[in-house]
């Protein structure tokens, strides 16, 4: 689905800070990203959902969907939602004067557009919406709250995996998800994140400990040190990460 | 400007039917015009408006009326429970509806108070010297010819809109419409209100409109006014309110049209326990210039005062504000809040912005700021990785940054039509691009 090949990138003008990283990732599978601060695994998800702030000085990153393979470093950030692809902020972004439910329909609706699907009412999407929420256990007030504005740490990545939800993608990055979170809100992100795998899509999970990995099982385990993949394995490996650190990776 | 003949026309067109009082008030009008003259830039309260374009242009009255349709302004207007309608200046029965009023509201024009209310269409008129007019004021003064009176009888309440509307067409073209609205709010009565100045046409006119407001003691008042003139209008606007003690005031006005606008705003609070609220929303395209004056003396003691003005700019456009908050020495604990905010959509967009505080009283809070800013990249970048398209990211947010100041208003009907003419300016944004 995902192939990523010896792609270096930087903050625009700035000093680089992938160096080379290479990754395949496939439908059904779920990827844990690990690593120091600094290492660049925030950097990798903005990349491929298209932040304006950092450019790929060479490389490549090829999305296939239905056997379409697509160059997604020269799409849109926004044709790249509706292609599938999907990032959960690490800092969600507060947006005042706009509702939630204004905003979600919105998102929806261009992606219905875009695939030639018939969008949804606002009656129905209310619905449709509700339902959703329930799987993160929200709050129903939410949708009339604006976008992430006085939201608490959990509330604020909870509406990001309800986004995941609504959009349905087929590739997720998810980037410290976990962080910020109590045990109870990361019980419950995790269990909505479960319930949103598939055999059809794959999720790229970017966290610092090991504990979000208990709650959703990683295939493949990777540690991003300095802008390189040093290490991939089973899931053993963020165990050994939890216990012996990044050090003994670098070196 | 030659306004001597415009003044004559406008004498003519009466035909000499008018009391004396009226001649005299229109005479003191056109000598304190033509003592102030037009403002320059030389003068504070217009440096960085300029009218020069005035000055140059022969406006004069419009000579035929043309056809005005009511359907093309169905977002600029509310479905007041009435409506008066007045074409490049003078009045439509066919367009206007007026039969409907509750008891103890009264809506006449200038030609039926004479003979109904004579007196208090005089005590309304002259509420102001006209020796502090400024010059617009006095220039509307000096034409004086049509307008209305809108009264509310002690206790009267009507909160469904009465809607005035002033459309220019074509047949305007280089004419001055002076348009003058009286609304006199009595004791513990409720008004609302909505003025809308509205056109079909792209030709070049001139619009100077005078609104006085008087609110009685434990009066309220709801008034919105609308500019969404044509793209080569000169639109010149004043709102005067006087309130007294216990009254409340809800001013708003959206500005969209013209290319060269000014609005101001003075309220005089002159009794205890009153309250002004004072919004509104200024957008702008590209080659437009508007500018609002806004101020609020406060007399009396224990008054609040709260504004806030937003303005959205796109293109090479600039907006003025300057906003002026006078607390006298009577005036202890006042509270005044006042906040203009501005968001540029495009980097040749200029705003001046000046909040004002002057204050002779001791006890008292005022607070007062004013921001330019740029919307957040990663406010249009989080949008755009849910799908949404960076123009309809754009729209979203400022939509967003509008809404805090819709929200205050209070009129069911007023916001629909607020909310129209927020549609009407992103779809116009969209269609533009962004330049």
């Amino acid at each position: 689905m995902l192939q990523i090949k010896d792609l270096e990138a930087r903050v625009v003008d700035g000093a680089p800070i992938l160096k080379g990283i290479s990754l395949t990732i496939k439908a059904g599978e779920v990827h844990a990203i690990m690593g120091p601060n600094g290492s660049g695994k925030s950097t990798l998800s903005k990349i491929v959902a298209g932040h304006p702030d950092y450019e790929v000085t060479s490389g490549t990153i090829e999305y296939e969907f239905n056997r379409k393979p697509k160059d997604l470093l020269t799409m849109a950030p926004e044709d790249r939602a509706r292609e599938g692809v999907f990032m959960a902020f690490q800092y969600p972004v507060e947006i005042p004067g706009v509702s939630n439910s204004v905003f979600l329909r919105a998102a929806f609706n261009e992606i219905c557009r875009y695939q030639g699907v018939e969008e949804m009412d606002p009656i129905d999407f209310d619905t449709f919406l509700k339902e959703k929420m329930k799987l993160l256990e929200m709050d129903p007030a939410f949708v009339d709250r604006y976008v992430n504005v006085d939201f608490s740490g959990g509330e604020k990545k909870r509406n990001e995996i309800l986004q995941m939800a609504i959009m349905s993608p087929r590739l997720s990055f998810l980037d410290e998800t976990d962080s910020g979170l109590d045990v109870d809100s990361m019980r419950i992100v995790a269990d909505g994140v479960n319930k949103l795998r598939s055999e059809h899509n794959a999720i790229v999970l970017i966290t610092h400990y090991q504990r979000l990995l208990n709650y959703i099982k990683p295939d493949v385990v990777h540690v991003i040190c300095d802008g390189r993949i040093v290490r991939s394995a089973g899931p053993e490996l963020a165990l050994e990460v939890e216990e012996r650190g990044y050090d003994w990776l670098a070196a | 400007m030659n306004v001597s003949s415009v003044y004559e026309a406008v004498t003519a067109r009466r035909n000499g039917a008018a009391p004396d009082w009226w001649r005299r008030l229109r005479a003191e009008g056109l000598e304190r015009f033509e003592y102030l003259g037009l403002p320059t830039v030389r003068d504070e309260e217009w440096k960085y408006t300029n009218v020069r374009t005035i000055a140059d242009t022969e406006f004069g009255l419009c000579g035929s009326v043309g056809e005005a349709d009511l359907n093309v302004f169905a977002t600029q207007r509310t479905q007041g429970i009435a409506e008066l309608v007045f074409v490049d200046g003078l009045y439509s029965a066919e367009a206007s509806r007026l039969d409907t009023l509750p008891e103890g509201i009264r809506v006449d024009r200038f030609e039926d108070a004479l003979d109904r209310d004579p007196d208090r269409l005089q005590a309304c008129l002259t509420r102001a010297a006209v020796s502090d007019a400024d010059a617009f004021t006095s220039l509307n003064i000096a034409l004086l010819d049509n307008g209305v009176l809108i009264r509310a009888d002690a206790d009267a309440t009507c909160t469904t809109p009465i809607q005035l509307t002033f459309i220019t067409t074509a047949a305007a073209e280089h004419a001055l419409m002076s348009p003058r609205v009286l609304i006199d709010a009595g004791i513990n009565s409720r008004l609302a209100v909505v003025e809308s100045h509205v056109s079909q046409t792209d030709a070049s006119y001139m619009t100077n409109h005078l609104t006085d407001i008087l609110i009685g003691r434990g009066g309220q008042v709801e008034y919105c006014l609308l500019q969404s003139q044509g793209s080569a209008a000169v639109h010149v606007g004043t709102t005067r309110v006087w309130q007294e003690a216990d009254s409340r005031l809800e001013a708003f006005a959206l500005e969209t049209g013209a290319a060269l606008g000014r609005q101001n705003l003075v309220i005089q609070i002159e009794g205890a326990g009153a309250h002004a609220s004072l919004d509104g929303i200024y957008l702008l395209h590209e080659g437009q210039h508007l500018d609002n004056h806004t101020s609020v003396v406060h007399h009396q003691p224990s008054c609040t005062s709260d504004q806030l003005y937003k303005g959205i700019l796109n293109g090479a456009s600039r907006a003025v504000f300057n906003g002026k908050i006078f607390v006298e020495r009577d005036a202890q604990m006042t509270n005044a809040y006042q906040l203009n905010r501005n968001l540029l959509l495009h980097p040749k967009a200029k705003v001046d912005t000046k909040p004002q505080l002057e204050i002779y009283a001791d006890d008292v809070r005022c607070t007062h700021g004013a921001t330019i800013g740029q919307l957040d990249d990663e406010e249009i970048f989080y949008l755009r990785s849910r799908g949404i398209e960076e123009t309809s990211a754009i729209t979203m947010l400022a939509r967003g940054f509008a809404a805090e100041v819709l929200g205050r208003v209070s009129g069911e009907e007023t916001v629909k039509m607020l909310k129209g003419c927020l549609d009407g300016y992103f779809f116009e944004y969209a269609r533009r691009g962004d330049a």
